[in-house]
């Protein structure tokens, strides 16, 4: 969908830790008030909450922000993708009127509040999750996923010096971002190389962080204090089969590729337009693998993009300039949209792309589902 | 806490569990179209019918993709340990996860595979897929699980 009204006007975040020691409903307070002031508005004035799965619902927040004038809520269900997809469903509200400021909050306890593998699946099928994979071992995203990526290793080949240099530049970039849980954690090749083994080809420091903490964004029609950051589109999509992995036609054929060519087609941009991105990466893997259904590189040949240093800082497309999911933490990729509007505000100190104007934003999701997102700062497309 | 085991009277698959406990891999076929169908869904997915029945394929395929579990996760599973996805040589296009009997070096995609039941329960009969040199004949089933035979390290990675 392309978007001509739609701003995000206000992001907030709490810290992010291993242990917040409070509730995710605190948390997703917290990061709205500061949304809120972000945007210049009395966190009254929401009238919109697009939340997630089995976590802080509209109702909580009614109850604990005194959003009295609450006329629109939803719920995104697509894993990692669920954010930019989120963020999609807030530009719809806005310039539907349908709500003038539509809230999107991610608050988790996703390390104090049990593991991954202790949490409830919301992944499709779960038939097919408990009966056919569960008993073969195969139930984590990671142990998933490697799947795609050893099928990918036999196409077209996937050196572990790329996987090593997705995790130092994430890492790397991280140490330039105070808020980042590993901003004074130096991760070195050595150290790299020497991650166990989590799910053959990922190894412990292709694996994302799992935290603590909560982020918002308010998306309104009208600019408040801050630059205003315009979404330009949001498109989601969903590979042949998303209930099953095993049986997919083609592996690795993806929901971030409708989604990107939707988002291209609509605003008339490309991929050489982008002066940065904000890559889903759950694990290394995937980073390439978007480069690639994004259209920021050739089908195979996204190594070459990132062996060469391009998604670091000054490279010819900096991704993730937030450290990520792998080095800043776990926020399901709303912190990054929360790192796009810093990025657009140039207001992130210390690792600042200058002159950005465009930056896409991918989220990937369940058994792979996409979306994305490109938004505009000063000087940008209209 | 044990293993996670099938529900064999879970009826979408209980048709492929009874299958594998009599020896013979079952999966399922539309009976408008003729196409072999895996995971079962109520639909066929090329015609839409909710016509099927369940047929018998043979236990032999290529390795699709693979992965190397070094990290459990799982009641009853030990690392490292091998998952399967192994593409049947017919019907063409149909894949069967399953668990690997065999060395972890030896992981290589687009190598055959055969498949056997390895009876894990008094009940439940699983897939194990192995190299056809080695296959074993499915009545020296002992009981073991297939995948807690490895004590190699994880495969190097290429």
């Amino acid at each position: 969908m392309a978007s001509d009204n739609a701003i995000i006007r206000g992001i907030g975040q709490t810290d992010y830790s291993r242990q917040s020691g409070r509730t995710t409903t605190l948390l997703a307070v917290q990061a709205a008030l500061a949304a809120a002031v972000d945007a210049g508005l009395d966190v009254r004035d929401l009238d919109g909450v697009v939340g997630f799965p089995h976590s802080v619902a509209a109702e909580d927040l009614v109850s604990n922000l005194g959003l009295r004038a609450l006329r629109f809520s939803s719920t995104v269900a697509m894993g990692g993708a669920s954010s930019v997809a989120a963020v999609g469903q807030a530009a719809l509200a806005v310039e539907s009127g349908r709500a003038d400021h539509v809230l999107v909050v991610r608050a988790r306890n996703g390390n104090s509040g049990g593991r991954i593998h202790q949490r409830p699946s919301q992944l499709p099928a779960q038939h097919f999750r408990t009966q056919l994979e569960h008993p073969y071992g195969w139930n984590t995203a990671a142990q998933r996923y490697a799947m795609m990526a050893r099928r990918y290793d036999y196409e077209h080949g996937l050196d572990r010096q790329v996987l090593a240099e997705i995790a130092l530049a994430a890492r790397s970039h991280a140490n330039r971002n105070p808020a980042a849980m590993m901003h004074e954690r130096e991760l070195t090749m050595e150290k790299y190389l020497a991650g166990r083994m989590i799910a053959d080809p990922y190894t412990l420091y292709d694996c994302c962080l799992e935290t603590d903490g909560a982020c918002a964004v308010i998306v309104s029609r009208h600019a408040g204090p801050a630059p205003s950051v315009r979404v330009l589109a949001v498109a989601e999509g969903r590979p042949e089969t998303p209930d099953d992995l095993t049986n997919r036609p083609d592996l690795l054929r993806i929901g971030l590729e409708p989604a990107a060519r939707e988002v291209w087609e609509c605003t008339g941009l490309g991929p050489t337009d982008m002066d940065a991105a904000m890559i889903y990466d759950c694990f290394t893997f995937e980073v390439l693998h978007q480069l690639e259904a994004a259209g920021f590189a050739p089908d195979g040949l996204g190594s070459e993009l990132v062996a060469s240093g391009g998604i670091r800082l000054g490279g010819q497309l900096p991704v993730n300039t937030h450290g990520g999911l792998l080095s800043e933490g776990h926020l399901s990729g709303l912190n990054h949209v929360l790192e796009a509007v810093r990025q657009l505000r140039a207001d992130a100190p210390g690792r600042q792309v200058e002159g950005a104007r465009h930056i896409a934003v991918t989220g990937w999701g369940d058994l792979g589902d996409g979306s994305m997102t490109v938004l505009a700062g000063q000087g940008g497309a209209r | 806490m044990t293993r996670p085991l099938p529900d064999l009277h879970n009826h979408e698959f209980a048709e492929h569990w009874a299958g594998l406990s009599q020896g013979r891999v079952r999966i399922r076929r539309c009976r408008s179209c003729g196409r072999h169908a895996w995971p079962p869904r109520p639909t066929c997915r090329a015609c839409f019918s909710l016509d099927h029945e369940w047929v018998d394929v043979e236990p032999h395929g290529t390795l699709y993709s693979w992965t190397v579990v070094g990290h459990a996760t799982l009641p009853g599973f030990e690392s490292p340990y091998a998952v399967v996805l192994v593409e049947l040589t017919a019907p063409v296009g149909v894949r069967l996860l399953g668990s690997y009997d065999g060395e972890l070096a030896d992981l290589k995609i687009g190598q055959p595979l055969t498949a056997r039941p390895v009876q894990v329960t008094d009940e439940v009969h699983l897939l194990s897929w192995s190299h056809p040199e080695t296959s074993k004949n499915p009545d020296d089933t002992d009981g073991a699980v297939a995948t807690d035979d490895h004590d190699t390290e994880v495969g190097e990675y290429q």
